[in-house]
């Protein structure tokens, strides 16, 4: 697979239909041009996005999650343009998210704090206390649930994110350096979560983490200047990384490094900013 | 972290509570009811002898207490509260909640209100409950403490706008400042007609509202408090405008109604009296559970004018000049003085000044010496001032004239003290013909 081997496009017969879908996506903050004609689509799977700082990953992740406002192009998460107000609520019932900053409010409980994201999520409220169990269960904390949160170590603390962002069990779920702040221990179970997850719903990941790519992610998309550097599977960016003999400790670390040179050598004026 | 098939063993599952309950019971919602509870009770108790016994004196502290502390307290802790999410990093998440603004606005914005309604509330009960207990007549005047509550709950919902914001800290405490100025400023003016429309208004304790000031006031101070909530969370910021147009129309009945808003009560228009005494002794009707010991504290002077004529046919408590026959009551209001905690605080002191009013002269500039040595012989008769005794001793150490004073004056009181019964009530009824007359004439001589 070659460097931005497939952009967005219709699924063909037997193909799962996207989730999420971007076309000629740009973003602006200010004067800077975070995102520039981004053509993606993501199915059902995990996608890890790999960038450097800057790259982009963030204001792609706020984008799907409706958080940041595109400057051009078309948004579809789940087959409905986000731009569409009276749409906007339905697309973000079948959302999750993790920013990369978690705010939390340190004084309620994790069932606490749970419940009451899926009440902003309007989650039917009968279903809210199973629905709450069965997400902090997920994420290891069932015997911490009535625990404060600022009782809790940071990368507990993480994993009520994770919590709340899977509460509604959601058909997409967008993750913001989920694996920040969690031991390594921690790390391996996380992405037995994610593959776990990403069996149904359509998991984006942005990680600076290989390994996290490497072990949990089905698909590849590296971000760099604003625009897609190289889109795959983990094993086809370790074998360009083996054939293009980057740096780099890992297959992937080498074959993310061959990737973005391979990008920056191509791209017309280099970088955006 | 587990996978499904590590989960726990199934248990009941615990309902964790409507989410506007942990809003509720954690973080800052009871800390700001309890602020509230604190600065008012504080407030009130430290000059409880200004309001305990009359229910509307209650009424106007708990009042001025709520305008001007609670409502810069509500501003504040809203505005506190409205910084929340900006400190706590949690505008993504609220940012992409299915939940409308308003609603999510409304989960974290009421129970801080609430709460500091409750504190309020708690606040104003405690009043109430130390008032009843040394009640002096009158009835609880509910009307206006439900209408400060309606008001602090809108300051704290305005606060926590403000709070959204302005990404500033000084901007709580600079609120509240800015608050109470603003309210002291408006309750203080007592010309321009704006000064209908603050929320706080400094009244007499005769005067009552008219029953829809209260929930006038209501609907102009929450009318601006939901157009400003509308216009920042409602996606459609034409519906501010619904509650502004209700907020105008409240606020231009309120300012043409000017001095309308409130009416001497029709209480203090009445008075009940004693009629077995002479002079009759009435108390207005607001504190008329304290006839028993304004009659008792007058017994002594009311006892030595049995039989006297030509006395005031009665001491009267109401509002306006008293008529020809009558002589005003010794001020009973406002209270604090007088009277603390429906208790005459010096019965003796309250029949000199009673003593006093039947003499009339209050309004001479000078009398004559007979006059006055007959004026001090009748207040020592009827009921000596506690301080007689101080004045008598500084005559005594002061020159020749204020000395040969003092003799003509003691002489004089014990010519009077030493009449039989029938001379000396003829003498007082000829006494008392010539009170209000600044000259010699007819006074008796003693």
């Amino acid at each position: 697979m070659s460097p931005v081997s497939h952009l967005a496009s219709r699924p063909s017969p037997g193909e799962p239909a996207a989730a999420v879908r971007t076309a000629g996506l740009r973003v602006r903050h200010r004067r800077t041009v975070a995102l520039d004609s981004v053509d993606l689509d993501f199915g059902p799977g995990v996608h890890g996005l790999l960038g450097p700082n800057g790259a982009g990953k963030t204001s792609l992740i706020r984008v799907l999650a409706t958080v940041a406002e595109p400057s051009g192009g078309r948004v579809e998460i789940l087959g409905h343009d986000i731009r569409d107000h009276r749409r906007r609520g339905e697309v973000r019932r079948g959302l999750g998210y993790l920013p990369q900053d978690f705010g939390y409010y340190p004084g309620f409980t994790v069932r606490e704090f749970v419940a009451y994201v899926a009440w902003l999520k309007e989650m039917p409220a009968d279903g809210v206390p199973a629905a709450v169990e069965r997400a902090v269960a997920r994420v290891g904390l069932a015997d911490r649930i009535d625990a404060k949160v600022r009782r809790l170590s940071g990368g507990m603390i993480r994993r009520v994110g994770i919590a709340q962002a899977v509460v509604n069990e959601p058909p997409v779920l967008l993750l913001d350096e989920p694996t920040a702040g969690l031991d390594p221990e921690q790390r391996v179970e996380f992405r037995e979560l994610l593959r776990e997850l990403g069996v149904s719903s359509t998991v984006i990941v942005s990680t600076h983490l290989v390994e996290d790519v490497a072990a949990a992610c089905t698909e590849v998309t590296l971000v760099d200047a604003g625009r897609v550097a190289y889109r795959g599977t983990p094993p086809s960016l370790a074998a360009l990384g083996e054939s293009e003999g980057g740096p780099g400790d890992h297959p992937i670390e080498r074959g993310y490094t061959a990737a973005l040179r391979a990008h920056r050598a191509s791209a017309p004026g280099g970088a955006l900013r | 972290m587990t996978l499904l098939t590590e989960r726990a063993p199934r248990q009941r599952v615990r309902r964790p509570g409507h989410p506007l309950r942990a809003e509720a019971v954690r973080g800052f919602a009871p800390w700001a009811g309890a602020a509230m509870l604190l600065t008012l009770g504080v407030a009130l108790a430290v000059g409880s002898e200004r309001w305990q016994g009359g229910w509307a004196e209650t009424r106007d502290q708990t009042h001025a207490a709520a305008m001007l502390l609670g409502v810069p307290l509500a501003l504040a802790a809203g505005c506190w509260q409205g910084g929340r999410e900006r400190r706590r990093g949690t505008g993504e998440l609220l940012a992409t909640a299915v939940r409308g603004r308003t609603a999510a606005f409304l989960a974290s914005a009421l129970p801080v209100a609430l709460w500091l309604a409750a504190g309020y509330a708690v606040a104003t009960a405690l009043a109430l409950l130390a008032t009843w207990y040394r009640a002096m007549g009158d009835r609880p005047h509910l009307g206006t403490p439900l209408g400060d509550a309606a008001v602090l709950v809108c300051a704290a919902l305005t606060g926590q706008v403000v709070g959204r914001l302005v990404a500033w800290r000084p901007a709580a405490p600079l609120l509240a400042a800015a608050g109470y100025v603003v309210l002291g400023v408006a309750g203080h003016d007592r010309r321009g007609s704006a000064r209908y429309l603050s929320p706080f208004v400094e009244t007499s304790s005769t005067s009552v509202p008219v029953w829809w000031q209260p929930w006038a006031t209501v609907a102009w101070a929450g009318g601006l408090a939901a157009a400003a909530v509308l216009a920042y969370t409602a996606r459609r910021r034409a519906v501010a405008l619904l509650p502004l147009v209700a907020a105008a129309a409240a606020g231009t009945l309120l300012v043409q109604t000017g001095d309308g808003l409130w009416h001497t009560a029709p209480l203090a228009r009445r008075q009940v009296c004693d009629t077995s005494t002479t002079p009759q002794i009435c108390v207005n009707a607001r504190y008329k559970e304290l006839l028993p010991q304004v009659t008792e504290a007058l017994s002594g002077m009311t006892g030595r004018l049995e039989g006297v004529e030509n006395l005031p046919v009665r001491f009267e408590d109401l509002p306006g000049r008293p008529g020809p026959d009558e002589v005003e009551l010794p001020m009973i209001t406002p209270i604090g003085w007088s009277v603390v905690r429906g208790r005459l605080t010096d019965p003796e002191e309250y029949a000199w000044a009673a003593g006093m009013t039947l003499q009339g002269r209050g309004d001479c500039d000078e009398v004559p010496r007979r006059v006055a040595r007959a004026d001090d012989a009748v207040e020592h008769y009827l009921a000596p001032s506690p301080l007689r005794r101080q004045f008598d001793e500084q005559y005594a150490r002061g020159d020749a004239a204020e000395r040969a004073a003092l003799r003509e004056r003691l002489a004089a009181r014990e010519r009077l003290a030493s009449m039989g019964d029938e001379e000396r009530r003829a003498w007082l009824s000829a006494y008392f013909a010539t009170r209000d007359e600044c000259g010699r004439n007819g006074v008796p001589e003693l």
